[in-house]
């Protein structure tokens, strides 16, 4: 018995039962404010008991299942997803709703998802269906999708709307690094470079230039880490900044996106209306905030999804909202150190991909609101409303759990073996 | 409530906010450099041991004769073999492309995976994709024979 | 896997790099621009706070009550009608069409947007909270007096700082408008721009005041320049086209540097920029704050603008006396005149003393920040006695002010509007010489003539009513 214990201590993780208690007042205060701002509202008040509980119970139990689990990385999601939730109810109840079901469909997803990667072997069984599925969905959508500003990328189900950009996202890390894992010569990465390409063109016709983005950035991303062809990957970005060059010259829409990001305040009232207003709601909430319900972000454009940086940077204030990029890169850090620590390439790769997405993504939300950026209308990570970013980021988000898991049972095993050896070497 | 008592409160409730969520900051910036140290420990230990070796491949013969016979090259995890300098083991010879074939040790033995039209041959057998290679299996790569020991591992 | 991590660990450090730049540039955003964002006539928060909170009082630097809220909520004036127009621009109107006005600009703490928790519990029983008090660092009287003597047919600006601790003291600007009837002015003066702060905003071109930026340059970069002498017959070719002509076109006969700068020889200094050339002045005018970007905390401030590129050597010497393309604006110009005082030091304009809540809590907002050495000390001591020349024996005469030594620059700017030809705008820029009463002042009346008999003489009025009263 004391042995083991021995065995095990330089392995015992610091707790973060302090950090848990903290997020689950901060959510539980919010909400609980909430449930009095305008008459008195039950449903906040079972929120305020239901979303901590959320967080605290994933994390214990998750924790306690799989010792392996990056409890960091799990915490920060989550208190985001809480984050998010209540500036959402803060804005309308009904959203905030859908939002928590999501959310709750995330984090069974998000489990699936590491059990997956931690457990299935076989991975290269799904490669061809994923591809397929990708190609698939992004054709059906130019053919049956909806526009909403400027950019055909929505499947109306009726019930629920589908956004398969961002699943797409998810498959093309997954495919990138089953291949690049395995192979390194250009030769042999044609299969998987025409499927990106495919992806990256297709949302391209789907004029959705943030995903454009993503996806084409995480690309070059993985590729560079597996192979180090900094070469290949500098042409593909010259090559890329010429084709921004071009659309900008072809396409005025992309022209009035720049001449508003240059000056917004020449069009305060049409154009450059969403940044204008996002700047003011800023400015309004000033480095404390205004408080819980007391400021306006309503007054934001998309403040639920696009811009809901500037909703909750108003109402929480700047030092809030700083906070919150800083929790975003502490998530980032420990997702790469997880691709430092893997033992192989695939899940290196997985990680690499997941954390390039996520950072990406954030960057050019948080820059456009705050103007210093182009705007490219894409989601904040776990915090913007959207049933379809918010499963595709559990979904990453279950990637990096489940190299974690892999991670700390190979280092756990390896040590265990070097502390036997050593000591019957003695 | 009325409006007033709500907006003190909320008003108030800025600063716990505020304080929360730099408490929570400094605190995950605290656990998250000790585990990271934790984490350099247990894998500097590992390390240190030399007991973390899986998989030992052994020279046993250079067409080039510029390496030395009998030289043990140990692979940790996923390996990369080749001419460049950033792969993992690094050879000296002609008959080694840049990147020439990536090892890595599974639950069953050690994968081979050559790369491109790499030359790569297991027990004599040329490798096209890939192949499982087990303690004692001859494996060459352009013209170097190799030994492969594996150690048992407990999973 | 050597490599991979490798490039894991640059792609984290890629992503950090960048997480740190956005994180820098949001905070410095919002430090910036913040009260730039939060004023503007977008945020439709203002107009509804106007409605719930009651404004709280504007005062000037006596303590003098230039705008309150009575009990019926309206906004009133307690101040003659003849100081709400004098100091129309500073205090702004409620409807903002003076959007640098204090009642905007200022709206936060006179709003209550950042009241604090000890505010609003002071407030807890009152039927509608108070924004907070703010105090001016205008002097109400002197800005009145201003206005009294101001030629009555003439627009123009004069702003008046302390030149040590940036304190505005005065900043007039006419065409006026009276603050209770915002909306009450002819079509005339809406065609004049009675609603911009010229002495903010207003962009004139600077004439001879300028000589003062080519005198530093040159004494910069153009060893033993003092030394030199200029020969002056009141026209001097400097092109086919181009002729460099003194205002009076009859020449000045042999001159030092020192009488050049006194009498304002345009051919001495048309020379100058000629030796010079675009680009050094145009560096020495950059580093006094041309076309750079003023972001002060109290107060919008256009920067003058010296042109990005000069056409020919007839403009370079035309742009060395201050005609050409350049513009000026009288505030920023009362900062340079201040930043010679203060031994090249500038510091930057402040508009707000304290902010007073309804906790009875004070926020001392003066702090005194150094916004630019503009001149080393050597060639700051020679701009000093050159500009104490022209005042005492030069242009400036009528600028002097018993008791106290002043120094100056006049200038007699040529406006060639396309409307036919109008009498030149008079320039006087200066300072009080003086530890007690370190005041700059600069003033434009807008086509009044001569600078030094128009704007000097004004100016030393001023100047002599704020030794005066200015506490």
């Amino acid at each position: 018995m004391d042995n083991r214990r021995k065995n095990t201590a330089p392995l015992k993780k610091p707790d973060i039962d302090w950090i848990l208690l903290a997020m689950a007042l901060f959510e539980a205060t919010a909400f609980v404010l909430l449930a009095f701002y305008n008459g008195f509202d039950a449903v906040a008040l079972i929120l305020a008991m239901g979303v901590p509980m959320l967080l605290v119970a994933q994390v214990l139990l998750l924790g306690r299942a799989f010792p392996h689990l990056d409890k960091y990385i799990l915490t920060i999601a989550n208190f985001l997803c809480g984050i998010g939730l209540i500036v959402i109810y803060r804005l309308s109840p009904e959203k905030a709703l859908k939002q928590l079901l999501f959310y709750g469909v995330g984090v069974i997803l998000m489990m699936v998802m590491t059990a997956m990667i931690a457990r299935f072997r076989q991975w290269s069984k799904f490669r061809i269906p994923l591809m397929v599925l990708s190609i698939g969905s992004l054709a059906a959508t130019l053919v049956i999708g909806k526009e909403t500003y400027g950019a055909k990328n929505w499947i109306d189900f009726g019930f629920f709307t589908l956004q398969p950009s961002e699943f797409v996202k998810v498959a093309l890390i997954l495919c990138l690094a089953m291949d690049l894992s395995e192979k390194r010569t250009i030769a042999q990465l044609v299969p998987v470079g025409v499927f990106a390409m495919g992806c990256v063109g297709l949302i391209v016709l789907e004029k959705d230039l943030g995903a454009v983005l993503i996806c084409f950035l995480v690309c070059m991303t993985v590729y560079y880490t597996a192979t180090s062809n900094l070469l290949l990957v500098l042409f593909g970005l010259l090559g890329a900044s010429g084709g921004a060059v071009l659309m900008y010259k072809l396409f005025p829409h992309v022209q009035t996106r720049v001449a508003i990001w240059k000056d917004p305040w020449a069009t305060p009232e049409d154009g450059g209306h969403q940044i204008v207003q996002s700047l003011i709601a800023i400015a309004s909430g000033g480095v404390l905030g205004s408080g819980i319900g007391l400021g306006s972000p309503n007054k934001v454009p998309v403040a639920t999804s696009d811009f809901i940086f500037a909703a909750l940077c108003e109402e929480f204030g700047i030092i809030i909202g700083l906070v919150i990029i800083a929790l975003y890169a502490i998530l980032f850090i420990r997702g790469m150190l997880l691709a430092m620590r893997a033992r192989s390439s695939f899940h290196a790769l997985l990680s690499v991909g997941v954390i390039t997405a996520l950072a990406l993504q954030t960057f050019m939300i948080i820059g456009g609101v705050i103007k210093m950026i182009p705007l490219t209308g894409v989601t904040l990570p776990f915090i913007s409303y959207g049933g379809s970013s918010m499963l595709s980021c559990m979904l990453m988000l279950g990637i990096l759990q489940g190299v974690s898991i892999i991670v700390g049972e190979q280092d756990e095993s390896q040590w265990r073996m070097a502390r036997r050896r050593g000591e019957s070497g003695l | 409530m009325n409006a007033s008592a709500y907006e003190l409160l909320s008003a108030m409730a800025r600063y716990w906010f505020i304080g929360l969520a730099l408490f929570i900051l400094f605190r995950m910036i605290l656990s998250v450099t000790r585990e990271i140290r934790i984490e350099r420990a247990v894998s500097d230990e590992i390390g240190e041991m030399g007991t973390g070796v899986s998989a030992t491949l052994i020279l046993m013969s250079d067409e080039d004769r510029k390496l030395k016979k009998g030289k043990m090259y140990v692979i940790e995890g996923e390996t990369t073999i080749g001419h460049a300098r950033k792969c993992d083991i690094y050879l000296k010879s002609r008959s080694i492309k840049d990147v020439h074939c990536i090892l890595s040790r599974g639950q069953e033995g050690l994968l081979v995976v050559p790369v491109g039209n790499a030359f790569v041959a297991l027990n004599g057998v040329p490798v096209t994709k890939k192949a499982l290679a087990n303690d004692g299996a001859e494996l060459q790569c352009g013209g170097l024979v190799f030994r492969l020991r594996l150690e048992e591992n407990d999973g | 896997m050597k490599e991979i991590r490798k490039n894991a660990r640059g792609i984290l450090s890629v992503i950090l790099i960048a997480f740190a730049v956005l994180s820098g540039y949001f905070f410095y955003a919002i430090y910036a621009y913040g009260t730039r964002w939060f004023t503007t006539p977008y945020n439709t928060r203002l107009s509804k706070a106007k409605s719930s909170v009651i404004a709280g009082d504007i005062l000037d630097r006596n303590g003098t009550v230039l705008a309150t809220t009575d009990s019926e909520g309206t906004r009133t004036y307690p101040i003659s009608s003849d100081a709400r127009k004098a100091l129309s621009h500073v205090i702004g109107d409620t409807k903002a069409n003076v959007p640098t006005g204090a009642e905007t600009f200022l709206s936060a703490d006179l709003l209550g947007f950042s009241s604090g928790i000890f505010d609003r519990a002071s407030q807890f029983f009152a039927e509608k909270r108070r924004g907070s008090d703010v105090q001016l660092t205008i002097d109400a009287d002197l800005q009145t007096y201003i206005a009294d003597i101001f030629p009555d047919e003439d627009n123009g600006a004069v702003a008046v700082i302390n030149y040590k601790t940036g304190e505005v003291l005065s900043l007039y600007s006419k065409p006026e408008y009276d603050v209770k009837y915002p909306d009450d002015y002819s079509e005339k003066e809406a065609e004049q721009g009675v609603l911009i702060n010229r002495a903010t905003q207003g962009r004139y071109a600077p004439g001879s005041v300028f000589k003062i930026i080519t005198l530093a340059c040159a004494l910069e970069n153009i060893p033993n320049v003092q030394e030199r002498t200029f020969d002056c017959e009141g026209v001097y070719a400097v092109t086919e086209e181009m002729d460099l002509k003194d205002t009076d076109g009859e020449g000045h006969g042999e001159l030092t540097l020192k009488e050049a700068f006194t009498k304002s020889c345009n051919i001495a200094f048309g020379q100058l920029a000629l030796e010079l050339g675009e680009d050094k002045l145009r560096a020495t005018a950059e580093r006094l704050g041309f076309n750079g970007n003023f972001l002060f905390s109290d107060l919008i401030v256009y920067e003058s603008l010296f042109p990005k590129s000069i056409g020919d050597e007839g403009e370079l010497a035309w742009t060395g006396v201050g005609q050409g393309k350049l513009t000026a604006v009288p505030l920023h110009f009362c900062m340079i005149a201040g930043a010679i005082g203060n031994d090249g030091m500038m510091v930057e304009p402040q508009l707000v003393m304290t902010v007073t809540d309804n906790a009875g809590g004070v926020k001392n907002k003066l702090n005194t920040k150094n916004y630019q050495q503009c001149f080393s000390a050597e060639i700051n001591s020679v701009l000093q006695e050159y500009m104490i020349a022209t005042v005492e024996e030069g242009t400036g005469k009528k600028a002097q002010v018993e008791g106290y030594t002043v120094a100056g620059k006049t200038g007699t700017a040529q406006v060639n509007s396309s409307g036919g030809a109008y009498d030149p705008h008079a320039w006087f820029v200066g300072y009080i010489d003086s530890d007690d009463c370190p005041y700059a002042i600069c003033v434009v009346v807008e086509n009044g003539g001569s600078g030094g008999s128009v704007a000097g003489k004004l100016a030393g009025k001023i100047l002599k009513k704020a030794t005066e009263i200015v506490k």
